[in-house]
């Protein structure tokens, strides 16, 4: 009988991007216990709003985090349009819509090229980055940043599309898609890939369940959780979303359901593009957030997002609070871990897709 | 979106939660908030995309019991309340019961103190002080085990 | 010019930040950027770097990690400080966890400005720093004792304590 040994993992490792600690107890080769540990990253954001203007406080809400930096701050306004009552115009709905899945893509690709980096395969980990370049001229394009681009705000957008922006997104997208298509067939058929990540992993639809897995995770175990099926907001009714899902929940079906994801937001895309109804994108804000209490979600390309607001009346929200998807993994991550051998640790911790700053706050 | 919110007492908290769970409801998350003497705590649940969001008002001191054994991970956030308000939640699962560990903050329970109504006013005043890499060169010279690498030497 | 800058290795940790800044570094290695052209090889292990590029600020519970990373790396080494974050704290200066810009925790000699910074300006600050690394180099050759920095603090008279 071996005695447990305890391995520190992070949070500095090469392939962490971010850094979280966990303390990995070992029998052997197989890890019995994972013990998470956080707070490398935290830096109090909520308590900013008693600081901040309502309205500044978007551009804070943005730098939750970089990567699903749009979707925050989406989350945010519409926290605070549902405090205030603003109907936002349909166009600026579109908008929003669109630019929240291209971040999706975004993301997405940037997991797929750290999995591939995670793995030792750094041609794909070159390519996957190479194509989320094109997504990211696209955002610099229409909104003029490239990672953080502050383009939602209370009431609306700032940018609107031009007629050529709208053409060249299409025919860039289209492009992409090709050229992703061949990137995607790697993932699937490549025989190192598949015996690095099929079977690795296993999370099982109970256990997705118990353990209050979220958006890709819990779609991967076949748990068809994703709330843009029950958005009322964005143009994901007008486009007949459905979830994607997989149902052997391993290290494999998370890149699969990732996969899939990609092409259907650029699907989404593409369908915003063509049905962008005409019309103001913007709608005059007046006034302050009245007393009272506001709950709000949006699906994350990590999972569901919770967004809280509460006013008193004043310039400043009396509080914030942003449940977000990588604190909801974080359970199941634990979970999985357990039993897996040592070697596939690092492999298993970025199929989930970790974001600490999200996580942390 | 759709929701509804249930005021409860906090004896009856283990019960509903446990009624949620038999249902087959999803815990979304533990919300807490500071107010004029005491928290108010938010359970979220999850059934089909509906919210129910269950509302208890403590008073200062008081302690709440943990729902880690109906939902194992409520950890997540029931040891964050704990470190960042100061509320006491009584038997969090001992595996995952950090005691206080779970944020390492260099300022205990900075959420505890309630908000200033001054704050209000103040908000649009920007301090500028402290920029860019101002504050470099007197770190430097005093801090215990900073080393100076002899720039410009 | 010495061997160092000729290909220079880098570490990078993330502070206390959004990760808005560490995947435009990242983004800096990837093919429309390429860092290595310029010889430039990301590492994850500190004690084969030479450029320690930190993205975000200080908290009390980062501040000892950025010290032991700083601490494991060899001399000569340089320190470029990546985003508005690293180098004063940023949109987040007044949270109550945040102590400040990476000047607050190591000798920083690079500021990297930008929310997020962009990959142009972070390859520019790696070149800057490449000069510094070089100058160091060159220091540290001419002190009497090879290998111990007479410039650092802690060596009383070609010793460390």
């Amino acid at each position: 009988m071996a005695e447990i040994t305890t391995v520190p993992f992070g949070p500095q490792h090469p392939v962490l991007p971010e850094p979280v600690h966990l303390d990995l107890e070992l029998k052997d080769e197989k890890v019995v216990r994972a013990i998470p540990s956080i707070g490398y990253v935290h830096r109090g954001l909520e308590k900013l709003v008693e600081k901040r203007d309502f309205k500044q406080f978007t551009f804070v809400a943005e730098r939750v985090c970089g990567i699903c930096s749009f979707g925050h701050g989406w989350g945010y306004v519409k926290a605070v349009e549902g405090l205030m009552g603003i109907e936002v115009p349909r166009r600026a709905s579109y908008l929003r819509t669109l630019w929240h899945e291209l971040s999706r893509v975004h993301s997405h690709l940037l997991w797929l090229g750290l999995a591939a980096d995670a793995m030792g395969f750094e041609s794909l980990f070159m390519t996957a980055w190479r194509l989320r370049e094109t997504v990211l001229d696209l955002f610099e394009e229409t909104t003029g940043g490239r990672v953080i681009f502050s383009v939602c705000k209370v009431g609306g957008v700032r940018r609107d599309l031009t007629g050529a922006m709208r053409t060249e997104m299409e025919e860039k997208l289209k492009g992409m898609r090709k050229e992703f298509r061949a990137m995607s067939d790697v993932f699937l058929h490549d025989g190192t890939i598949q015996s690095r990540l099929a079977g690795i992993g296993v999370l099982s639809l109970q256990d997705a369940r118990d353990f209050g897995c979220l958006g890709p995770m819990a779609r991967a175990s076949g748990l068809p959780l994703d709330y843009r099926c029950a958005d009322d907001e964005g143009a994901y009714k007008d486009l007949h979303f459905r979830p994607v899902t997989e149902q052997a929940g391993d290290c494999l079906a998370r890149v699969k359901v990732r996969l899939e994801e990609i092409e259907q937001s650029v699907g989404l895309i593409l369908g915003c593009l063509e049905n962008l109804p005409d019309g103001p994108v913007e709608v005059p804000v007046k006034g302050f957030p009245p007393a009272g209490e506001y709950f709000t979600r949006v699906e994350q390309p990590r999972g569901e997002a919770v967004y809280y607001v509460k006013g008193n009346g004043t310039r400043n929200l009396e509080r914030f609070r942003l449940r977000t998807p990588t604190n909801g993994n974080l359970p199941g991550l634990v979970k999985i871990l357990q039993g897996c051998d040592l070697a596939d640790v690092p492999n298993i911790i970025l199929t989930i897709d970790p974001c600490i700053s999200c996580c942390e706050r | 979106m759709q929701q509804q919110f249930i005021e409860i007492q906090p004896d009856g908290l283990p019960e509903r939660v446990a009624r949620f769970k038999k249902e087959g409801c999803r815990l979304v998350q533990i919300l807490c908030t500071r107010v004029e003497g005491g928290y108010e705590l938010t359970y979220s649940f999850d059934r089909n995309y509906f919210l129910y969001h269950l509302r208890l008002t403590l008073p200062e001191g008081a302690s709440v019991m943990s729902v880690t054994t109906m939902f194992w991970y409520a950890f997540v956030w029931e040891n964050e309340i704990h470190d960042l308000f100061g509320l006491d939640i009584r038997f969090i699962s001992e595996d995952v019961d950090y005691r206080g560990h779970f944020f390492h903050l260099a300022e205990k329970t900075p959420w505890h103190e309630l908000q200033k109504a001054a704050h209000a006013k103040q908000a649009f005043k920007v301090d500028l002080r402290g920029g860019l890499g101002i504050d470099a060169a007197a770190i430097r010279k005093d801090a215990p085990d900073g080393t100076d690498n002899g720039k410009g030497v | 010019m010495a061997f160092e800058t000729k290909s220079p290795w880098l570490i990078h940790y993330d502070g206390s930040s959004c990760n808005g800044c560490d995947i435009e570094v990242l983004a800096c290695l990837t093919p429309l950027f390429d860092v290595e052209r310029f010889g430039i090889v990301n590492t994850g292990n500190p004690k084969q770097a030479d450029i320690f590029l930190v993205t975000g600020g200080v908290n009390a519970q980062n501040l000892p990690v950025v010290r032991q990373i700083y601490d494991e790396m060899a001399e000569p080494k340089v320190v470029v400080a990546v985003g508005t974050c690293a180098c004063s704290g940023g949109v987040f200066r007044e949270c109550y966890n945040m102590m400040g810009g990476m000047d607050k925790a190591i000798p920083v000699d690079v500021f990297v400005p930008g929310c997020a910074a962009r990959p142009e300006a972070i390859i520019d600050g790696v070149v800057k720093g490449l000069a510094l690394l070089d100058e160091k180099h060159r220091n540290l050759k001419a002190s009497k004792t090879y290998g111990v920095s007479e410039d650092d603090p802690r060596t009383i008279g070609g010793v460390r304590e």
